[in-house]
């Protein structure tokens, strides 16, 4: 069992956002048939985390990271703001799971929404829990990339 | 196939030789093209980011000052009618780039990812009367009545929610029923709570309406339905798409009713949010996590 240390900063992300920082942050999210993909640069020792719930844009309302094409997309320019070259970051994917109620398999399409781009950019998976039938608590370590995980089974408000 | 002498041949060679040197030529320029275009892209990007950061109390605060003295000289006894009407147009058209400021940078804040949700205990009524009082002017100067009703207690109960981005929604909803509404004509703005956990909110005109085959297109980004040359109403067509999105974040849904030459009805239906506190400690089984690392392991 991991502790988490209190005294690093950090961030609670809220499905549809983005964060990606220099500086080290413990992210925490939830996710239930979102995905997030972590992505972390091995050289130069910082992260970033999307949060995305549904897999594509459809041109209606805003193009923001609620959709995966979109969210992952703007994760990894942002990471590449911050000053990565692609060639040096890692990633790893966790949530999609299928809530009993849904039948059009939202989380197994955001699953793959995030694998086949992670394989168009050919960034390397160090790793991934995704599926299943419950939800995820992740923290992320935007310093050492390091990823604490746990199922929950009581979920608020995480889709 | 026909027969080549080994002349022939060899000045073939020499001809496609010649011809796949200037390609890789070609494609080199290319290339450095490509680079250069892309170095540009991403300096591009960062100024940009950094552009969007800054321009909002940039452009605000001068806009605050514009508007808070002309609204002050606007009343001021020793001036002429006609200078005063000048300064109202000045308050007037200062308010209106407020109010498109302000959805261009909420628009650009959900875009970058950057727009959490700050869930507060939020007096419903009083923020929809700020809301209406912030287009008085709009509604007084094209003379139209706007009705706000509810079923709220008068205690003012208070609904969870964020409380920035229902103002965004509600002013979004009551400046285009405004803006499409005719000359002396009403609003009816309606509040109520569907049961405790559902506040439903609808703004009704009786303006131009939308044909039904538009409907689904007044969410879109950048799209006005009378755009072009006939284009006779203010804005850029991002408000509603911005309506949209939030209506998104705050896990709402919104319903559009509208007959041509009748008017439209917008009704949002919200549901109660949850304060960060309850979101982020949901589950009591403390802080312990299991440590996932290594490649493909799964931890249960």
């Amino acid at each position: 069992m991991m502790k988490i240390d209190k005294s690093i900063p950090t961030h609670f992300l809220y499905p549809s956002n983005l964060f990606a920082d220099k500086e080290r942050h413990m992210v925490t999210t939830i996710l239930g048939s979102c995905v997030a993909i972590c992505l972390y640069n091995e050289k130069l020792k910082y992260g970033g985390i999307n949060h995305y719930m549904l897999p594509l844009w459809n041109n209606n309302g805003l193009a923001t990271p609620r959709f995966g094409n979109i969210a992952n997309q703007k994760l990894l320019e942002k990471m590449i703001r911050l000053g990565s070259h692609k060639n040096h970051i890692v990633a790893k994917v966790f949530g999609g799971a299928n809530q009993l109620n849904s039948s059009i398999n939202i989380g197994g399409r955001n699953i793959d929404i995030a694998l086949s781009f992670l394989e168009e950019n050919k960034i390397k998976l160090a790793g991934k829990s995704v599926g299943g039938s419950v939800g995820r608590k992740i923290v992320f370590d935007t310093n050492s990339g390091s990823v604490l995980m746990k199922y929950v089974q009581k979920t608020i408000n995480s889709k | 196939m026909e027969k080549l002498t080994d002349e022939e041949l060899l000045k073939e060679l020499k001809k496609r030789f010649e011809m796949n040197k200037r390609m890789t030529y070609i494609q080199k320029e290319l290339m450095s093209d490509l680079r250069r275009a892309n170095e540009k892209l991403l300096a591009s990007e960062k100024v940009q980011s950094q552009f969007l950061s800054n321009i909002r109390n940039e452009i605000n605060n001068p806009l605050t000052s514009i508007m808070g003295l002309s609204k002050e000289l606007e009343s001021e006894k020793s001036i002429s009618d006609q200078c005063s009407r000048k300064i109202g147009l000045i308050y007037s058209e200062a308010s209106k780039l407020e109010f498109q400021m302000q959805n261009i940078i909420v628009a650009a804040e959900l875009e970058a990812g950057e727009s959490p949700l700050y869930v507060v205990k939020v007096d419903v009524d009083s923020l929809l009367k700020s809301v209406i009082k912030s287009f008085e002017y709009f509604s007084s100067k094209k003379n139209i009545k706007v009705v706000y009703k509810t079923t709220f207690p008068k205690s003012g109960k208070k609904f969870n929610t964020d409380s920035d981005k229902l103002k965004v929604i509600l002013s979004n909803l009551v400046m285009n029923a405004l803006e499409f509404s005719e000359e002396k004509s009403e609003i009816i703005i309606n509040a109520e709570l569907a049961d405790a956990n559902t506040l439903i909110i609808s703004v009704e005109d009786y303006g131009e309406g939308i044909a039904k085959a538009d409907i689904n297109k007044i969410f879109e980004r950048f799209i006005q339905l009378d755009s072009g040359s006939t284009k006779k109403h203010l804005g850029h067509g991002i408000g509603l798409s911005v309506v949209k999105s939030l209506i998104e974040s705050l896990e709402a849904t919104i319903d559009v009713k509208s007959k041509l030459k009748k008017g439209s009805t917008f009704t949002v239906s919200i549901p109660q949010g949850y304060i960060k506190d309850q979101m982020s400690s949901f589950s009591n089984d403390g802080d312990d996590f299991l440590f996932f690392d290594d490649e493909d392991v799964e931890v249960i």
